[in-house]
């Protein structure tokens, strides 16, 4: 168990900048979440973590000693790869002990380690099993299996549950947060599921092209992001944004609209292009609503209702209703954005304007 | 044409053309189980007792092992298996740097591997005689082993197929503490199997089928491997015929019987099998 630290970590293949300087502190036994979209540089960055790149420049540090020169054995972390890359040939025994094999660690020691991990993670039975003869998940507990033997001071999971399905993707991600109560280890986890990071992480850590996006615990990102990427990448329908100008009087005029909305922050120049972002959840449908849009779809999820709908000029608003809602002939909604949950974005420069 | 007519004539074509590859090798062997004067004897006018082997006689065999065959034999098994196992380790290790590291010059490096197996050996037979001479190898076994260890084609096969191992295996392996020759040798090789043993017999069938190479490299002929050993059949004395099919005969025997049980690897390496995750 150690902390990290990333100090101006830069990473380019070739003149390609991969990793742009990310500056980033994980505390001892944090269970920290990379999220981005596909080729965001979170797998280039994890890498550059255990050692399998080379960093450009800048420091990675590991229980505050600088490793950015030292051997990927050596830097005590293990990494669970999102092909398990378990060795074809070996069994799950062999496959878990390879590692202590290749550092002459006692047999009689490395058996015990071994028994202990496996009946941690239930694969007592399956030892002497080839990979070939395991299902997903039980790949996925030999992949951890062989992680947790090393007692590493740092895990690193890259995407681990992308290649299980959606019930076992649920249950290995309760073993896994089980796991960390339970090891108390630090732990980095990727991945571009925003369920996954909202369920795991002690923190996210949302990336994108390289640059660190924001940095916070998962209901901070959800409820206060800094910036417009961070707000369109969490929630699901995704945040609704309306670009608007800002007014004489200081309230936003959404763009096509004839109506003008209410500000939550004061002093904002006048002429001024923002956006208006507000979730699914918080669009108030009310028959008397400022703001009018026709329906384009309805998605019943039984819990939950989406409701699809087009103000005018392409601009798409979802809404979400936690009770049953049906059509009925309906075409057009009605609906309010309630000031305190909408918040405004510089549409220039992307940034949350606070105050 | 019906069908169970169309069938037989089918059938007769090609038992018709198997009699006619598989006639010369039966006669070949037979023909070494006869006496030396017997065995034109009932070809000219043709009768089907060519075809058997009658009068029955070890005396081929007898008499190519009286005149040394059996020290040819194993002159050239010894060459053969010191080609292959070195040349396992040396082309192994070649294929696995070419696979897994890039390093300034790989390609250019790479193509000259493969141009390597492309040219015929008599192209290169008169400069390797002069590095050879120039070490003092004539007449030493090390001349027949040693050019023949690196081979670009066996390169070529390792690189191809640890070119396809997915990387994270050797990632894997390597944030274990694995060094490179141990993820060589732990990880690489045990999935390679089939196309180790492609390279094996491909190394061993090469030197077991030299034969301009020996003639130049041993001027002595002290030491005497197959294919020379089975040409001096031919002159040294009135052409025994019979000794020269019986020598063939061992010689075809030998790799047939490393073949055989290895045939199933053999093939599949070649296949460029895939990996089992
Ligand atoms: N060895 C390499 N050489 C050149 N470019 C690379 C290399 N590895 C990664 N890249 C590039 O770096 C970028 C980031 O890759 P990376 O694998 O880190 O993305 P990711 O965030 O993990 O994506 P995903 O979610 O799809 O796994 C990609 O554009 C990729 O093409
Ligand atoms: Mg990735």
């Amino acid at each position: 168990m150690s902390s990290l630290e990333l100090r101006g970590l830069r990473k380019h293949f070739g003149p390609v900048e991969i990793i742009s300087g990310v500056e980033l502190k994980i505390a001892e036994g944090e269970l920290v979440v990379f999220v981005g979209p596909s080729g965001c540089g979170k797998s280039t960055l994890l890498r550059l973590i255990a050692g399998l790149e080379t960093v450009s420049a800048g420091e990675v540090l590991i229980g505050g000693r600088d490793v950015t020169k030292v051997d990927p054995a050596k830097r005590g972390v293990a990494m669970v790869f999102q092909s398990y890359a378990l060795f074809p040939h070996m069994t799950v025994r062999q496959n878990m002990g390879f590692g202590m094999r290749v550092n002459r660690v006692p047999k009689a020691e490395a058996a015990v380690k071994i028994e202990q991990a496996a009946a941690l993670l239930q694969l007592t039975p399956l030892l002497e099993r080839k990979p070939a003869q395991l299902s997903g998940g039980q790949r996925q507990r030999v992949a951890i299996g062989r992680a947790l033997v090393r007692q590493p001071d740092v895990f690193l999971f890259d995407e681990p549950l992308s290649n299980l399905d959606a019930e076992l993707r649920v249950q290995m991600r309760t073993e896994l947060l089980a796991l960390h109560a339970r090891l108390g280890a630090t732990m980095i986890y990727v991945t571009h599921d925003q369920i996954e990071a909202m369920t795991l992480a002690d923190r996210i850590v949302v990336l994108r092209a390289g640059r660190v996006e924001q940095i916070g615990a998962p209901l901070e990102l959800y409820d206060d992001p800094d910036n417009l990427f961070v707000a369109g990448f969490l929630g699901s329908p995704r945040m609704n944004f309306l670009p608007a100008e800002v007014q004489p009087d200081g309230r936003l005029r959404p763009d096509g609209m004839s109506v003008d909305l209410p500000s939550p922050v004061d002093g904002l120049e006048p002429g001024c292009r923002v956006v208006v972002g507000c979730r699914p959840e918080n669009v108030e449908l009310t028959d008397t609503g400022a703001i009018q849009a026709s329906i384009k779809s309805v998605e019943q999820l039984g819990n939950a209702t989406f409701v699809h709908a087009d103000c005018g000029a392409g601009l798409a608003v979802a809404a979400e209703l936690r009770q049953r809602w049906s059509l009925s002939g309906q075409t057009t909604l009605r609906f309010n954005l309630p000031i305190a949950q909408t918040q405004v974005f510089d549409a220039d420069t992307g940034l949350r304007i606070r105050k | 044409m019906p069908p169970v007519l169309r069938k037989a004539v089918l059938y007769l074509c090609l038992v018709a053309a198997a009699i006619i590859f598989v006639l010369p090798l039966w006669w070949a062997i037979l023909s070494s189980f006869r006496p030396n004067d017997a065995i034109f004897r009932d070809l000219f006018p043709f009768t089907p007792r060519a075809l058997w082997p009658e009068p029955f006689t070890l005396d081929a065999y007898v008499a190519i092992f009286e005149r040394g065959f059996g020290a040819i034999i194993a002159n050239t098994l010894l060459v053969a298996a010191l080609t292959t196992a070195l040349g396992l380790v040396v082309n192994a290790l070649a294929g696995f740097a070419f696979a897994l590291f890039d390093f300034p010059g790989k390609s250019t490096v790479l193509g000259i591997v493969v141009v390597s197996f492309m040219l015929p050996f008599e192209a290169i037979a008169m400069p390797l005689y002069t590095v050879v001479s120039q070490l003092g190898w004539i007449d030493h076994v090390a001349a027949l082993v040693v050019p023949s260890v690196a081979n670009g084609l066996a390169v070529f096969l390792f690189y191809q197929f640890f070119q396809q191992v997915p990387k994270d295996y050797s990632e894997a392996a390597r944030l274990e503490g694995a060094g490179w020759l141990r993820i060589l040798w732990s990880v690489y090789v045990p999935l390679s199997l089939p196309t180790c043993i492609s390279a094996g017999l491909m190394l061993f069938i090469f030197q077991w089928e030299a034969f301009l190479w020996p003639l130049l490299a041993m001027p002595a002929q002290q030491f005497k491997v197959i294919q020379v050993g089975m040409a001096a059949f031919q002159d040294q004395y009135t052409t025994a015929w019979n000794q020269l099919f019986g020598a063939a005969v061992i010689t075809a025997l030998i790799p047939m019987l490393l073949l055989i049980p290895l045939q199933r690897y053999y093939v599949q390496g070649l296949a460029g099998s895939g990996i089992k995750g």
